[in-house]
């Protein structure tokens, strides 16, 4: 397994949090980003600006996804991406399923649909520390 | 040792720096003695949760590409 440390988003001790950086593809076009493990999430979500720079267009995106909560205001699209992160994945990628916000102050967050059901995750946080391992091939 | 010279100049600060000062103290403290919750900081809570329903319209369309991937 791949060990890494929690990253902190700002000075504060408290913003500690499992975030992971990986490099996002679409097409030929790689974006690298750092992401929230986030277990209460059920969704993987990418901000507006992040699809933008992998090349994505809105209007080519056909699968509209209703978010509820906080994010319930802004339009979100489902965007097929392929997750990368040489430690984890190799020289291969993942295809990972993100929904699409148009919603811009939010963070990439790695959620159960699809990271967790990629990616096998153990968190130490006594050691500020966490584990990522792709799954076993079935 | 706390002098009331430092005490006094504190009460000459505005409201603002007096806020400013506590909170330095209060992140200083919480560190010192491992606090699990800070009182009066903010914490973010980033968590989009309840959107399983968006999780199955997510699901639904991963299958069908891994189908037209075929």
């Amino acid at each position: 397994m791949a060990r890494f440390p929690y990253i902190a988003a700002n000075n504060l001790p408290t913003s500690l949090m499992s975030r992971l950086p990986m490099v996002l593809s679409v097409g030929g076009r790689s974006v690298e980003v750092t992401g929230l493990l986030d277990t209460g999430a059920a969704v993987s979500m990418l901000p507006y600006r992040v699809g933008l720079a992998l090349g994505a267009v809105w209007e080519d995106q056909s699968v509209p996804v209703s978010l509820v909560g906080s994010l319930e205001q802004f339009e979100a699209r489902a965007l097929m991406v392929i997750g990368s992160h040489p430690q984890i994945t190799g020289n291969s990628g993942v295809q990972l399923v993100f929904a699409w916000t148009q919603a811009e102050n939010v963070p990439v967050i790695f959620g159960q649909m699809n990271f967790f059901f990629e990616f096998d995750v153990c968190f130490y946080r006594s050691q500020s520390a966490f584990e990522v391992n792709a799954k076993a091939s079935t | 040792m706390l002098s009331e010279n430092l005490i006094h100049e504190l009460r000459k600060l505005n409201r603002a720096d007096k806020l400013r000062v506590m909170q330095v103290l209060v992140t200083e403290l919480a560190v010192e003695e491992d606090t699990l919750l800070m009182p009066g900081a903010t914490y973010e809570l980033l968590t989009p949760y309840g959107n399983e329903a968006a999780a199955q319209v997510l699901a639904e369309f991963l299958e069908s590409s891994k189908k037209e991937d075929q």
